[in-house]
């Protein structure tokens, strides 16, 4: 919860990124991108990310995590670092 | 030498899914284990970046009605948790019907409304926002889901609105989480964010803006608007409060969603 203003060449820097990590997401598998959007950006539990993507919660559990690493392992491929969200 | 609790067991504590006794243990060994730390941390980061560059990305409308049908049938097993709305929440935007059907008990409202309505040449979006608001005080209109828990309003809204709002309870600061609504407006389904300050209502409206159009603040009928606008959301505050107590949720919902970002 940082209140300043980041500089332009932060803004950049978080641009490029920003562009990067859509432009990852949407060259992940279908079944990857669902529950990654699921799980992190709609807040879902697993029990009710099984009852939207009917799949068992194992299944969900090992698509997440598989969903998790491939988006991980591309974005370091781009970036040589997981994304450092705190700024 | 990959530590073997880091993968699907390290994840399922880190979305909150183990049980108490499991999560403690695992805290116990993430204390101890610098490679589940590390994970962990990468988790953490992913998810902070995900949320603050794609959180305001709409699901797809199938995906949405994935989430609204699953939710609902959750809803029909389990009435009493959590809390949905059994009632259909796709409202016509025909304010007039609900003027003239609460007219009766809330004749202050209807004044506010009537002179709001004479004045000519205004923003379109300022007579939405404040019928819309105006007819939330009406009883059984405020909220669709009622909850103070995020994590059941954020889910709800995956499920009933075209977008997905910054959903945060700032009960410690004054600004207590009531619940969520959907309102319809400017053609989609606005999700809307109710919260209380003392004896006021704050609903904060959201809605997706390919236009990047943003309206000044202004003030309607009494009715203050707060407008801002984070990713390709714009958000508006309405109440009757103070514009320093509404200036100050509009910083805290700023502040908890990550910043907002370069327009």
């Amino acid at each position: 919860m940082v209140a300043t203003t980041p500089g332009p060449e932060t803004t950049s820097i978080r641009r490029d990124e920003e562009r990067t990590l859509v432009r990852l997401m949407a060259a992940l598998p279908d079944e990857h991108r669902e529950v990654l959007i699921l799980r992190e950006i709609e807040e879902l539990g697993y029990r009710e990310i099984a009852a939207v993507a009917d799949i068992p919660i194992g299944t969900v559990m090992s698509r997440l995590a598989r969903a998790r690493a491939a988006l991980r392992e591309r974005w370091m491929a781009e970036f040589e670092g997981v994304p450092d969200a705190v700024r | 030498m990959p530590c073997a609790e880091t993968g699907s067991r390290l994840e399922a504590y880190f979305d909150g899914e183990l049980d108490a006794l499991s999560a403690a243990e695992m805290e116990r060994h993430i204390g101890e284990c610098a490679e589940c730390r590390r994970a962990l941390d990468d988790l953490q980061k992913l998810r902070r970046s995900l949320r603050r560059d794609l959180g305001f990305e709409r699901a797809t409308p199938e995906l949405r009605s994935r989430v609204a049908a699953a939710l609902d049938r959750e809803a029909a097993l389990a009435p009493q948790s959590p809390r949905f709305a059994s009632r259909s929440v796709t409202r016509t935007p025909g304010f007039w019907r609900g003027v003239l059907a609460g007219m009766g008990g809330v004749a202050v409202v209807a004044s506010a409304v009537l002179l709001f309505a004479a004045p000519i040449a205004v923003n379109p979006l300022f007579n939405d926002l404040v019928n819309a608001h105006v007819r939330s005080l009406m009883p059984a209109h405020l909220i669709d889901v009622e909850s103070t828990d995020r994590h059941t309003v954020k889910p709800w809204f995956a499920g009933h609105a075209d977008v997905s709002p910054a959903v945060f309870d700032f009960a410690a600061e004054g600004y207590r989480l009531v619940g969520g609504r959907v309102d319809y407006f400017d053609r989609q389904r606005a999700a809307v964010v109710v919260y209380q300050h003392g004896a006021h209502i704050i609903n904060v409206f959201s809605w997706a803006d390919d236009r990047g159009s943003l309206p000044n603040d202004t003030t309607r009928s009494g009715w203050h608007l707060a407008f801002w606008r984070t990713g390709n959301l714009n958000y508006c505050a309405v109440s009757d409060t103070g514009w320093d107590e509404l200036m100050k949720l509009q910083s805290l919902i700023k502040d908890a969603g990550g910043g907002t970002r370069a327009p």
